[in-house]
């Protein structure tokens, strides 16, 4: 890591299974802790992005861990807040009436959409875990790769 | 039924004619997560993003007009 962007009382080249614990919980919290703060809020902002949009477009139903079932494995990836979702979704909007469900309920492109956009968040949060749990020397991999021999 | 829309929990009405221009958003949340997780943190990251996010978005469009030049003009001639 760059000296300038990392806080030098952390080991970033240790195991770290704590930082991905929390990287789960709160996609970009493992990467805070380790010390890589600013990346940490840019994972967080990325993250809250794609889950808050897949929520905006698909409703609750865009999890569904019945009826979408492989979707909801990489969903799952992206923390508990997507978990409380399908709870939400399973427990009370499934328990409604055939007809008061509607509302709650997306479909074709809309219901394909925002679970596509939680998907990949739940995705891209494996990545996010690993890179967490394994801090690599990413950034000196990537100064060597630009020519900058100051990193 | 609009008027007693809650955001978040229920789907957004009247978004299914545009659906595909919802790629960009989803689009931008790959680029910044991906570029976070790359560039070094004093880098310029929102450059990055805007950058990585143009040429997806413009690859997909691409991509589309070649598959609709296909369908639309080629198979039929076939």
């Amino acid at each position: 890591m760059t000296s300038h962007d990392t806080d030098p009382n952390v080991d970033v080249r240790t195991f770290q299974p704590l930082a991905g614990i929390l990287a789960w919980v709160v996609p970009g919290l493992g990467h805070y802790v380790i010390g890589q703060r600013v990346r940490g809020i840019r994972i967080f902002a990325g993250m809250a992005l794609l889950i808050l949009g897949g929520l905006f477009i698909g409703g609750v139903d865009a999890v569904d861990s019945k009826n979408d079932n492989l979707w909801f494995i990489a969903q799952a990836c992206g923390g508990p807040l997507v978990l409380g979702i399908d709870v939400i979704n399973q427990k009370y909007v499934k328990e409604l009436a055939a007809v008061d469900q509607i509302p709650w309920q997306s479909f074709g492109h809309v219901n394909s959409v925002g679970t596509l956009y939680i998907a990949l968040a739940g995705l891209l949060n494996v990545v996010v875990i690993l890179d967490a749990i394994y801090p690599a020397r990413r950034d000196e991999r990537y100064a060597r790769r630009q020519g900058d021999p100051a990193s | 039924m609009t008027l007693a829309w809650i955001p978040f929990l229920q789907p957004v009405p009247e978004l299914v004619s545009l659906w595909y221009l919802l790629c960009i958003p989803l689009v931008i949340g790959v680029a910044m997560v991906y570029k976070a997780l790359w560039i070094p943190e004093g880098r310029s990251w929102g450059q990055q993003v805007v950058m990585m996010s143009v040429l997806i978005v413009t690859g997909l469009a691409g991509l589309a007009i070649v598959l609709g030049v296909f369908v639309q003009i080629v198979i039929p001639r076939l």
